[in-house]
């Protein structure tokens, strides 16, 4: 019996599709659910109605921890951001020249860690006792004494945002060079022809041109470090007192060591709608703006 | 040289030249590698060597007693093995079904293929985080939890969306006149994807293997979530044997980087393309 071509596609891609969605949509659902629920392995799970949004928007813990990602986030973001425009605008001036490959291996190499593993040296960096940044803290600048940058309540999150910045300036520059490399060199050489300076052909035609992947590479990284907890749980665990307390540690504790799933849930759910809400609004400024 | 070409002052001189994108360059990275050099060398250091002030950079004298120790006396070996386990298992899976997927949505439209296309694009959207918590209540229900088999159905979940989507991209680049001068000469459906599409889409699908290893080796949060016994924990959470409350045993924890970074940069250099390919398929375009 012969199958018609549609029924060809559907027989190759169905099957995986179907199994993915339910992966991902039995969780959402699942997600959704176990808001309303009191779920701890400990007492029968019941139906508590809106019990658990109650505790969680009276919690101060969650106004504080938004705080805290929402920094966090911007911080890490836009500091990767400087770098990342930086080393990818040079990258893409070098073209196919002379050790052009490995530069753009050495770019992003970084990358390729482990982000718990850059966590793990960023805090031996940093330590106020053996770490080598504070050797050169000492050395350089008007600081005499070793900086405990995770001692301190303030300091603390200004160490994770560093560090974690560094770890995010590969990847974000992957995306933009991508972006920068599909511009037709020829805008560039007639701009040289013309007498434009390096500082105008990058404002006028690299930076208008790559837009959407910078674009994109920022949505990209806020979203990473809106939910990621590799970098934070390596360096500090959310500590010292809770200064560093990202959201993701705060669901992980209601989960982990509280067991309170349902509380747990609800967490979930505000990162879902702030991570979606915020993806949606910069695809549709992207698309709009075109 | 065209005659209306304008004066440049000096520091557009500088900034043109290409001297000073070298130097630039060169000295962001050495920033940005010096961490990863420093951890290299430190894990050939005696342990007294990391409490001195100042602190060293290359050894005083290499000492391989914190490798030793990892290698015969630690759960790291078992957790190399997991890592290994986890990532192979997750990238065949990957593998096999991305390719099938993403030729079907891209060969033969259908009704729908479009949008399930975007969809399955769409999921990224959601984030992993959230999901831990339904994750954890089903695996524990289905007592999946501290098994290495849970760890490969959501490494498959994280990555199946992206290389299905990378693969989308290179079949549609795949010129169809191949696969009708095939059919032509008699190949049914089955050969035309087999003998003809596989064989020249392979470095499409050696990039989606790539990545699908880089993110399942290094993947952290759903790994500390489902493995509290070493039985089945992988190197992302094995690693902080070596951290404690206090304490930090950093040679041995640099030797256990040395390992942990080793399969990503060996991929990294001899795949770079591939990777970035990857992870820029379908961000850049539309």
């Amino acid at each position: 019996m012969k199958i018609s071509d549609e029924w060809y596609g559907r027989l190759l891609s169905l099957p995986g599709i179907i199994l993915v969605f339910l992966l991902i949509l039995l969780p959402v659902i699942f997600l959704i659910g176990l808001a309303f629920l009191r779920y701890n392995f400990v007492t029968p799970i019941a139906f508590v109605g809106f019990k658990n949004f109650s505790t969680i928007f009276s919690d101060r813990l969650l106004t504080h921890s938004l705080k805290t990602t929402g920094i966090y986030t911007l911080g890490v973001t836009s500091l990767s951001l400087v770098f990342a425009l930086t080393i990818a605008y040079g990258l893409h001036r070098l073209g196919q020249r002379r050790l052009s490959t490995l530069y753009r291996t050495l770019a992003i190499l970084p990358f390729a860690i482990p982000l718990v593993l850059s966590g793990l040296v960023w805090r031996w960096l940093l330590d106020p006792a053996i770490g080598v940044m504070n050797y050169l803290a000492i050395q350089i600048t008007p600081f005499s004494e070793p900086i405990n940058i995770f001692g301190n309540s303030t300091s603390a999150l200004v160490g994770v945002v560093l560090a974690d910045a560094w770890i995010k300036i590969p990847f974000m520059t992957i995306f933009i060079l991508a972006a920068m490399d599909g511009i037709n060199q020829q805008l560039y050489e007639a701009a040289t022809i013309d007498g434009a300076s390096t500082v105008k052909k990058f404002l006028y035609i690299t930076l208008p041109l790559a837009r959407n992947g910078i674009l994109y590479g920022v949505l990209i990284t806020a979203m990473f470090s809106f939910r990621t907890i590799d970098a934070i749980w390596s360096m500090t665990r959310g500590g010292p007192g809770k200064a560093t307390y990202h959201i993701g540690i705060y669901i992980l504790d209601r989960m982990l060591s509280l067991m309170h799933l349902g509380e747990a849930a609800v967490i979930g759910i505000i990162v879902f709608v702030c991570i979606s809400g915020f993806a949606i609004a910069m695809l549709s400024w992207m698309r709009r703006d075109q | 040289m065209s005659p209306t070409k304008k004066v440049l002052s000096a520091f557009d001189r500088i900034l043109e030249s290409y001297k000073t994108v070298y130097i630039v360059l060169g000295m962001i990275f050495v920033a940005l590698l010096s961490p990863l050099v420093l951890m290299f060398f430190t894990a050939f250091k005696t342990p007294a060597e990391t409490e001195i002030w100042p602190p060293t950079i290359v050894p005083l004298d290499v000492d391989l007693n914190a490798f030793a120790d990892v290698i015969f006396n630690s759960n790291i070996p078992l957790a190399i093995f997991n890592s290994l386990i986890i990532s192979l298992t997750t990238v065949a899976i990957v593998v096999v079904a991305s390719t099938f997927t993403a030729y079907g949505l891209s060969r033969y439209r259908y009704r729908g293929s479009r949008i399930l296309s975007y969809s399955l694009l769409a999921t990224r959207i959601i984030p992993p985080i959230s999901l831990t918590i339904p994750f954890f209540a089903i695996f524990a229900e289905l007592g999946l939890v501290n098994k290495k088999l849970a760890l490969i159905i959501l490494n498959v979940y994280l990555n199946y969306p992206i290389v299905t989507w990378l693969l989308i991209d290179a079949f549609n680049r795949f010129p169809t006149a191949l696969i009708d001068s095939a059919k032509i000469d008699g190949a049914s459906r089955n050969q035309a994807f087999f003998y003809v599409v596989l064989p020249l889409t392979v470095t499409a699908i050696a990039a989606g293997a790539i990545i699908t290893f880089l993110f399942t080796w290094n993947e952290f949060l759903y790994a500390l979530t489902f493995t509290q016994t070493e039985v089945s924990m992988p190197l992302t959470v094995g690693i902080f044997e070596f951290v404690g409350d206090e304490v930090v045993e950093w040679t041995r924890l640099c030797a256990v980087g040395v390992f942990a970074s080793m399969p990503s940069i060996i991929f990294f250099i001899f795949a770079q393309r591939y990777v970035v390919q990857g992870l820029t398929a379908g961000a850049i375009k539309e």
